[in-house]
């Protein structure tokens, strides 16, 4: 569920073109999705969407260079906060079944 | 990164006495700001034309800092040029520049009144040797400059920001090209190469101009080369900012995350291929420091490329 959604917003926010989908392991940076600042654009979406916090430090290359670790990020912040969620699935794997069958429906 | 000055002296006032020659123009035209760059731009055309055909203008407004503004009238009294003091902070207000600005600061602090409290914007890089992002918090402060209040900024907030305080610079542009046209002179421009190469200004603003006069001088070259035509000392002790908040924000703090000196060698050495090792060693600091600053050159020419180019067509 959390993959799904934060695949939907980048996708949605930053994949411009037509059939185009982001992988989800596609660094965001070099492959041109975003720039340096759209990173406080997620930062601020994924701090209302789940209600977590996310502090400075914590606005790095590592946390936001893929959509798999903007996932990770947001699913080791939910676990920390003792959040629920219902995912029996590694989301990471999940996001990349969800990409693979966009783009086979879009090729 | 030396240069030397009577080279530079001899490269500059031949390229702007050509760039009057070859456009039939008959002077120049400088924004003074109380700053180093424009007061180094100056004196470098006073050095290539005289002072006969030079035209200083300073454009205040109820933000700029008052000790800038009277560096810059003292230059234009000890050099004894032309000038003219045009305050802007009227149109601004018609502009809605201020209540816009005023709107977003009591977002972060709603007990903001413009006549108790100062703000600006900077940025803060928590982690010096980890590739963080540019992440800009919004200051408050008392009239004494003691700090209230800081927070980080929402996206639309800073390009907001950004946007609006990018008026003030556009508006300067607008007098200096109305002044350089009633004169048939040219607009000398302030920018330097650091400010330059890592997008630090204002396309059609404080980046607009006829002429760029030291886009080819680094920072620290142009403390160098001011030192040497002796400027005032409250000009090359003056701490550079964009001037452009009520509380004063230094280049340092608005753009740069380093000293002026370290972001000078960093992007010497990012824009020459020495290696990380070697330039952790020649300026001592962490390799790790060296890369994350490096990945962060990578961005921020990226991102800026746009604004260094002339504008796409087919």
């Amino acid at each position: 569920m959390i993959a799904k959604q934060i695949n939907k917003y980048i996708n949605d926010h930053y994949c411009f073109f037509g059939d185009e989908i982001i992988p989800p392991d596609c660094p965001l940076l070099t492959g041109n999705y975003i720039d340096s600042l759209s990173v406080l654009e997620i930062v601020c979406h994924l701090e209302h969407t789940f209600n977590i916090s996310i502090n400075d430090e914590e606005i790095t290359l590592e946390n936001f260079e893929k959509i798999n670790s903007i996932i990770s990020l947001v699913e080791s912040k939910l676990n920390k906060e003792h959040h629920v969620y219902s995912s029996d699935e590694n989301t990471s794997n999940e996001t990349t079944n969800e990409y693979n069958q966009l783009s086979k429906a879009c090729a | 990164m030396k240069i030397l000055p009577t080279k530079q002296l001899t490269n500059i006032t031949n390229f702007l006495r050509h760039a009057l020659n070859n456009r039939i123009k008959q002077g120049f035209v400088i924004g003074l700001s109380g700053g180093i760059d424009s007061a180094l731009t100056l004196r470098l055309c006073i050095e290539a034309v005289g002072t006969e055909r030079i035209k200083a203008i300073m454009l205040p407004e109820k933000e700029s800092s008052p000790k800038n503004m009277k560096l810059a009238c003292d230059l234009t009294e000890q050099y004894g040029i032309d000038h003219e003091t045009l305050n802007i902070t009227n149109t601004l207000k018609a502009l809605k520049v201020y209540s816009m600005k005023e709107k977003i600061v009591r977002k972060y602090y709603s007990d903001f009144i413009p006549d108790m409290h100062n703000y600006k914007m900077a940025i803060n890089i928590p982690q010096k040797n980890n590739k963080n992002f540019r992440i800009y918090h919004i200051f408050v402060s008392n009239k004494k400059g003691e700090p209230l209040f800081q927070k980080r900024m929402e996206y639309h907030d800073v390009l907001k920001f950004i946007s609006i305080s990018n008026m003030k610079l556009r508006l300067r542009m607008l007098h200096l090209y109305q002044v350089a046209e009633e004169k048939n002179y040219l607009v000398a421009g302030t920018t330097n190469k650091t400010e330059n190469d890592l997008g630090n200004f204002c396309p059609h603003g404080d980046g607009a101009a006829d002429i760029h006069v030291i886009k080819h001088l680094y920072k620290t070259q142009v403390y160098e080369l001011s030192r040497y035509f002796k400027l005032p000392e409250g000009i090359l002790n003056n701490e550079p900012g964009p001037d452009i908040f009520s509380f004063y924000v230094t280049d340092s703090e608005f753009f740069y995350a380093n000293s002026i000196k370290q972001t000078d060698q960093l992007l010497h050495a990012y824009q020459n291929n020495i290696p990380e090792s070697e330039v952790s060693e020649q300026i001592n600091i962490p390799v790790n420091e060296v890369e994350t600053n490096f990945w962060c050159f990578d961005l921020l020419v990226k991102h800026t490329e746009h604004m260094r180019t002339s504008v796409p067509s087919l």
